[in-house]
């Protein structure tokens, strides 16, 4: 039943070649600028019926209503094929600009959507009660970053919350609703401080030393320098991609704001939620995808326009897969793992291997990869360390770690 | 031309006091301009203003001293202004009828305001023009006067010698009422609606719950020509009527009219605070939410069913089974909180004491109690095992019976921490079921009384929205110095200002004995009425 | 080698004026206004000090509301307290000393979930903070919060967990080099059985091993309480706590004779806090040069200190908000060593949300802000009359040439705007100066 003890976790974050197959190409900048833009599908993704098995009879006989999605849905061409919905992502996918990780998980799934967000996000599948969960990976990544950059290194997009994932213990990581935030905003009027206001002379000042008081005005004059670029990149931005007009369009466009402007920002997360299908799936889920599939798909088609296709990838996972068996209201129920996908700069390669229908885990799909070596693959991506990231997570279970 | 005002019991005192005075005022209402979008009249404005007077008088007790010495200052300064009382003053320029006109803006201008009056004493008001002839456009036509909100506005009054009275004579105010008060009024929704363009009210640019909630009054604004309103006023009530001559009922949204209107709704007990009944169908709504609302809100609910429909697995849909069993409309009421226990007594007072609330609902199909029962059992398990999460004590679940019926409650577990128990203590959960009715309330008294008290007559229908200012006042009053750090907290003001707005907030609830809304539809009119009860 | 702790002793050349109360005021508190400013400069050292620290007794207990915050259970209704209690400032240096012990005992609710406990926590710093140590240090050994956030209620004679008392020794009490694991883990044996139950402290008897143990050395059938008396006797305990309190008081890097000195001072008190910060509150070496100005200031510092200074008022729970957006989200420290604090505060980001803050609160986006700035440059036409007026309220009148004549460019500028524009512009400008960062 165990799959991925540490021995094949450490295998896979060697060998996956699922991304970064281009990424070693030539004409892509060492990873200093690149963005991650992590898309988290909330309620746990039935990912059987979003990259369905068309070809696997085991597939037809656990869900006789729900198997319906595999009218008009898009070849992948090794037995698997995208929901309808999904007709642009497909084409990404197809065209080498987007991939698909089979079978993504961890040992001993858990079902509880808290749970099993909160070990996606910590990367920690050894969540146990003496884990004190308080930051994810990304915002240990963000620390990582913290020191070398000026500017935002992550933040949240259209929540309120920061969610665990960005929690770091020294980076500032911010929930974003308006870019604007980040302008130099004048207590008189609405707009940005104009390039000639006098307040201007009191952060211009030049400064020596090494004392607090110099390192507060050197922060002054790199954070207005920050702002003005920022201020100048947005009202150069157009968006280039016609959005649809949803919230998950808004939060994107967003995030692609954010990219073109250059901010400094390096990891993002967005959320989307309503993917807890229990029940009369079919409409509710191809609704979501649909969305989804439109609006990535106008992110993807905005940043690449604006010439920065190459340093933006997008991944998208949710916290569980749902069960093999669909219930008798025509849904399904929390279940394990699930493929994840990449979209954008690098995203390219292998599917690894898809996880065995008639081999299941107390009703389940077994994971085929550790969720922590996609991670590991994504930091690197991102040129971090990933092992300081994944550090607790790789650790072997039951292994008591301190709070910090 | 006198429109009778029948089928509402409200109607009587309308058309009671109709045709008194019509004929004082046509003269000033023939003068109205077409244009006109809004316009208002009384045939005894002094005694208007006595009644309004007589409704606000006295100032509630336990105003804020500082907030009286205002109000008091504010009407001082009015005489001041008006060289004297106010209904002396009204009563020489306006003493034989008053009609106001909104006009639209001229382009480049502003809205103006138009008031014709005939006073009691020509001369008197003649002079008071003069007087203020620096402030304020006036002039005398006849025995009349028209007074405006600028030179331009006084202008645009139709001459007396024109050759036919204007539309606004013939516009059927329903009861152009004389002595008794009455302002009546009507605003030109059509005319309105074209200068509002694309901000006019439009049932498609409304969020979803608020679609539903409001659906028959916007429907009618967006649809109706025009939008009659009375109102009259005495010591002790205040009562506003409006009419729109379109209805919901003939519109495609009337799908989601309840369909089980007539069925008799509970009384709020006398010690209640609010009863809300909306004549509306939750089962329709969640049927086909693409039909109702809009896009994002759709994809909502349909996240909702994902869940809500596995709640009872197979066995049932939760709107087919659980809602298509029940008798829509449901009652929302509020009571005031049940003594406190007094086994708690060793606890120090807890800050905060919560009304109860019960919805209650006519059952139509007996199916449907089984579905209520497993999904609410269902649910009680979830919000357990999320409770354990947080290492929190469990509700107990009960199967209980009483002569008001039988039901499930999830009863709170005992505290026995420090300080006086956390606020979730004070709710026990229940599903009740007696008398052919269904309860889910917040409380097991909540449930049970509801059930126990005979149902009201049978209903006419429609919404209804009853508020009780002194059981209101009292639930404030138990909470409030909770309440009072929410506003400093939040509001960030400090605590005597924090104690000033509730104790305005207290007073101007208990002066109000009842406040009750009612909107009524029938084939092809709107009705909205609100009666606010002064406690004395 | 003169004594660091000897009271400082104003003199003609260097007198006890608006630099050294603002200086004070921030450090014992979170500032205050220039009127109350003034008024300590006239009234002198002694009545500062009795200002920013009046016997207990004398000012309202700090858990008044304590029972109406907690009673929804909301955790933002917690935080938007504590920044109330931090706005009141009642008793100044208790407000402060909460947050030290917060940062010191970092407990979470984002593990413990529990805003009632957090809240009791708080309010126990509220009541000890300037008591003994020892005292403290018990309390905080019962404390449910701090059982739940570091594992203390699964600790069992049967599966000792030493997450506790690891970090009783490593970051509450010794600091790391001064016990053996083996304390630790005798340690860890007498705290077994010390469990939460319905919210409070609850020793199980069963649960507890109460055999034999050997810690620093000494043998005994030691509980929890043992463990804490021995703990609060061992000197690098005084060494330790003495240079967190210059860091946080005093200067980010202290010298370690003041650490030795103000250890030595601690002891002496009989392990009383309240004693030992005052006596530093009104030494030499918390006057001196060195100490002025050193610190970059903390979110809250930022936040509530320039609410304050203004002598405005500004809803809590918006100022909550603001302070988690630069990082320094209370009751919810990023891990059990509180937050880094000092230079990391201040990043080019934070410092324009820092900006961004300043500008909001004068544009009275941040709940109405009473008096309104006009008011604080009533009477005062002349550029350099604004200028002084906004670098008195915001900085004592402290700033250097450059920033004199910046501010001065600012005041200029606005000269034929109405006195409340004029006023959000100067005083914003001041907040950009450097200086304003420091603490």
């Amino acid at each position: 039943m165990t799959t991925c003890d540490r021995r094949s976790f450490l295998q896979l974050c060697s060998a996956l070649p699922w991304l970064g197959g281009r990424s070693l190409g030539s004409w892509i900048p060492a990873g200093d600028d690149r963005v991650l833009l992590v898309l988290e599908l909330l309620g746990g993704n039935d990912g059987l019926n979003t990259v369905i098995p068309v070809d696997d009879k085991g597939y037809a006989a656990a869900r006789p209503k729900l198997q319906a999605v595999r009218q008009g849905a898009h070849a992948l061409g090794d037995g698997t094929a995208l929901h309808p919905a999904l007709r642009a992502l497909h084409r990404r996918i197809v065209g080498g600009e987007g991939a698909v990780l089979h079978g993504v998980g961890y040992d001993r799934p858990d079902r509880s959507h808290f749970r099993s967000r909160d070990i996606w996000h910590s990367a920690d599948p050894a969540l146990v009660r003496v884990e004190a969960k308080t930051t994810g990976w990304l915002g240990r990544a963000a620390d990582l970053l913290a020191a070398a950059s000026a500017g935002v290194p992550a933040a949240a997009v259209g929540g309120l919350e920061v969610p665990l994932m960005l929690r770091g213990r020294r980076a500032t990581v911010p929930s974003l609703r308006r870019v604007e935030d980040f302008q130099w905003l004048s207590p008189t009027s609405a707009q940005p401080q104009p390039a000639g206001a006098p307040v201007r002379r009191i952060v211009d000042e030049p400064v020596a030393g090494t004392d607090a008081r110099a390192h507060a005005a050197a922060t002054a004059r790199t954070a207005v320098q920050l702002a003005d670029d920022l201020t100048a990149a947005l009202q150069r931005y157009r968006p280039r991609a016609e959005y649809p007009d949803s919230a998950l369009a808004r939060d994107l466009q967003l995030a692609a704001r954010l990219v073109v402007a250059g901010f400094g920002t390096r990891l993002l997360h967005v959320g989307f939620g309503g993917f807890d299908t229990h029940a009369r799936q079919l409409p509710t889920h191809a609704g979501l995808l649909g969305q989804l599939d439109a609006a990535l798909d106008a992110m993807l088609q905005d940043v690449t326009a604006h010439g920065h296709g190459d340093r933006v990838l997008v991944f998208v996972h949710s916290e569980f897969g749902r069960r093999v068996a669909e219930n008798a209201s025509q849904g399904t129920d929390h279940g394990a793992a699930a493929p994840v996908f990449a979209f954008g700069g690098g995203a390219a390669g292998a599917r690894g291997p898809a996880p065995d229908l008639h081999r299941l885990d107390d009703g389940d799909l077994i994971a085929t990869t550790d969720f922590r070596a996609v991670y590991a693959d994504l930091l690197s991506w991102l040129g971090l360390d990933a092992a300081a990231v994944l550090d607790g997570g790789v650790l072997p279970a039951g292994l008591v770690s301190a709070p910090r | 031309m006198v429109r009778r005002v029948s089928v509402l019991a409200a109607g009587v005192w309308l058309g009671s006091a109709a045709a008194v005075a019509q004929s004082d005022l046509r003269p000033l209402l023939a003068s109205v301009p077409d244009t006109a979008v809004a316009v208002a009249a009384s045939a005894d404005p002094v005694a208007a203003l006595q009644a309004w007077t007589a409704l606000l008088a006295p100032v509630p007790e336990g105003l804020p001293a500082d907030l009286v010495a205002r109000i008091g200052v504010g009407i001082t300064a009015l005489r001041i202004a008006l060289d004297g009382s106010t209904e002396a003053w009204l009563q020489q320029l306006a003493g034989g009828g008053l009609v106001l006109a909104v006009l639209p803006p001229l382009p480049g201008a502003q809205w103006e305001l138009l008031a014709l009056t005939r006073p009691a004493d020509p001369a008197a008001a003649a002079a008071w023009c003069a007087r203020h002839a620096d402030r304020v456009h006036c002039v005398t036509q006849g025995d009349r006067l028209v007074f405006g909100s600028s030179a331009a506005a006084v202008e645009r009054v139709r001459a007396p010698s024109a050759p036919a009275p204007g539309r606004w004579a013939a516009a059927g105010f329903a009861s152009v009422a004389g002595g008794d008060a009455t302002i009546d009024a009507m605003a030109d929704l059509e005319a309105l609606r074209a200068w509002l363009g694309p901000r006019a009210p439009d049932l498609a640019r409304l969020g979803g719950a608020a679609r539903f909630v409001f659906a028959p009054i916007v429907h009618a604004l967006a649809a109706a020509p025009t939008l009659h309103l009375q109102l009259r006023a005495d010591a002790s009530r205040l009562r506003v009527a409006l009419r729109a001559e379109a209805s919901l009922r003939a519109a495609p949204f009337a799908a989601l009219l309840a369909t089980g209107a007539a069925t008799a709704r509970p009384e709020l007990p006398a010690d209640g605070l609010v009863s809300l009944t909306l004549d509306r169908s939750l089962r329709a709504l969640l049927a086909e939410p693409a039909r109702f609302l809009a896009a994002d809100d759709a994809q909502a609910v349909q996240g909702f069913l994902s869940i809500a429909d596995a709640l009872d697995g197979a066995r049932s849909s939760f709107v087919a089974d659980l809602l298509g069993g029940l008798r829509e409309p449901m009652t929302l009421q509020v009571l005031p909180p049940a003594a406190a226990d007094e086994a708690a007594d060793t606890a120090p007072p807890t800050p905060i004491v919560l009304p109860e609330f019960v919805v209650s609902v006519a059952l139509a199909d007996e199916a449907a109690v089984d579905v209520l029962f497993r999904t609410a059992r269902v649910l009680a398990t979830i919000v357990n095992a999320e409770r354990a999460q947080r290492g929190e004590a469990p509700f107990l679940m009960r199967r209980l019976r009483d002569d008001s019926g039988h039901g499930l409650v999830a009863e709170p577990p005992p505290w026995r921490g420090p300080g006086s128990a956390p606020v979730d203590r004070q709710l026990s959960p229940t599903l009740w079921i007696g008398g052919g009715r269904v309860a889910l309330a917040s409380t097991r008294h909540a449930a049970q009384a509801t059930l126990a008290r005979p149902p009201g007559p049978a209903s006419a229908g429609g919404d209804t929205l009853v508020l009780r200012g002194p059981a209101i006042a009292a639930a404030i009053a138990g909470s409030r110095s909770a309440l009072e750090l929410g506003r400093m907290l939040d509001e960030g003001e400090d605590r005597a200002e924090a104690q000033r707005f509730f104790a305005a907030l207290i007073a101007v609830a208990e002066a109000i004995a009842e406040l009750r809304a009612t909107v009524q539809l029938d084939a092809a009119t709107t009705r909205l009425e609100l009666d606010l009860e002064r406690r004395r | 080698m003169s004594d660091p702790l000897a009271p400082f002793e104003p003199s003609a050349r260097d007198p006890f004026d608006l630099a050294k109360v603002g200086h004070l005021l921030r450090r014992a508190g979170f500032a205050a206004s220039l009127q109350t400013r003034r008024e300590l400069v006239r009234a002198g050292l002694s009545a500062a000090i009795d200002h920013v620290a009046p016997p207990l007794g004398r000012v309202a207990p700090a858990d008044a509301l304590l029972q109406e915050a907690i009673a929804f259970g909301d955790i933002e209704r917690v935080r938007a307290f504590r920044v109330w209690l931090a706005l009141q400032s009642v008793h100044p240096l208790r407000e402060r000393t909460s947050c030290f012990w917060h940062g010191h005992f970092a407990t979470s609710n984002q593990k413990v979930l529990d805003p009632r406990a957090m809240a009791l926590q708080m309010a126990t710093f509220d009541r000890l903070g300037l008591g003994t140590f020892d005292e403290l240090l018990l309390a905080m050994c019962r404390d449910p919060a701090l059982l739940r956030w570091l594992d203390n209620d699964v600790n069992t004679a049967r599966q000792p967990n030493e997450n506790f008392a690891r970090e009783l020794f490593e970051l509450f009490s010794l600091g790391r080099g001064n016990y053996s694991e083996q304390d630790v883990r005798q340690a860890a044996r007498a705290f077994t059985g010390w469990h939460v139950r319905d919210g409070v402290f609850h020793f199980q008897p069963h649960l507890h091993d109460d055999g034999d143990k050997q810690l620093f050395g000494a043998d005994g059938a030691f509980d929890g309480g043992d463990v804490v008396a021995a703990v609060v006797r061992r000197p690098e305990s005084a060494q330790f706590l003495a240079r967190r309190w210059l860091r946080f008081f005093v200067h980010p890097e202290p010298d370690d004779a003041d650490v030795t000195a103000l250890a030595a001072c601690y002891e002496q008190s009989g392990r009383d806090i309240g004693t030992t910060l005052v006596r530093l509150l009104r030494s030499r070496l918390f006057f001196s040069a060195a100490a002025y100005r050193c610190k970059v200031k903390s979110p809250a510092d930022f936040v509530v200190g320039t609410v304050r200074l203004l002598g405005a008022s500004a809803a809590p729970a918006s100022l909550a908000a603001t302070m988690a957006s630069l990082g320094e989200t209370w009751l919810e420290p990023p891990s059990v060593e509180g937050w880094h604090g000092e230079r990391a505060w201040l990043s080019p980001a934070a410092w324009l949300l820092r900006s961004n803050f300043v500008a909001d609160l004068l544009a009275g986006r941040h709940g109405r802000l009473r008096p309104h700035p006009a008011v604080w440059f009533r009477g005062l036409d002349r550029p350099a009359d604004r200028a002084r007026a906004a670098a008195l309220l915001l900085l004592d009148g402290e700033l250097d040439e450059p920033g004199r004549a910046g501010l001065l460019a600012v005041a200029q500028a606005q000269a034929g705007a109405d006195a409340a524009t004029a006023a959000a512009a100067i005083l914003h400008a001041a907040a950009c100066l450097p200086e304003y960062q420091l603490c």
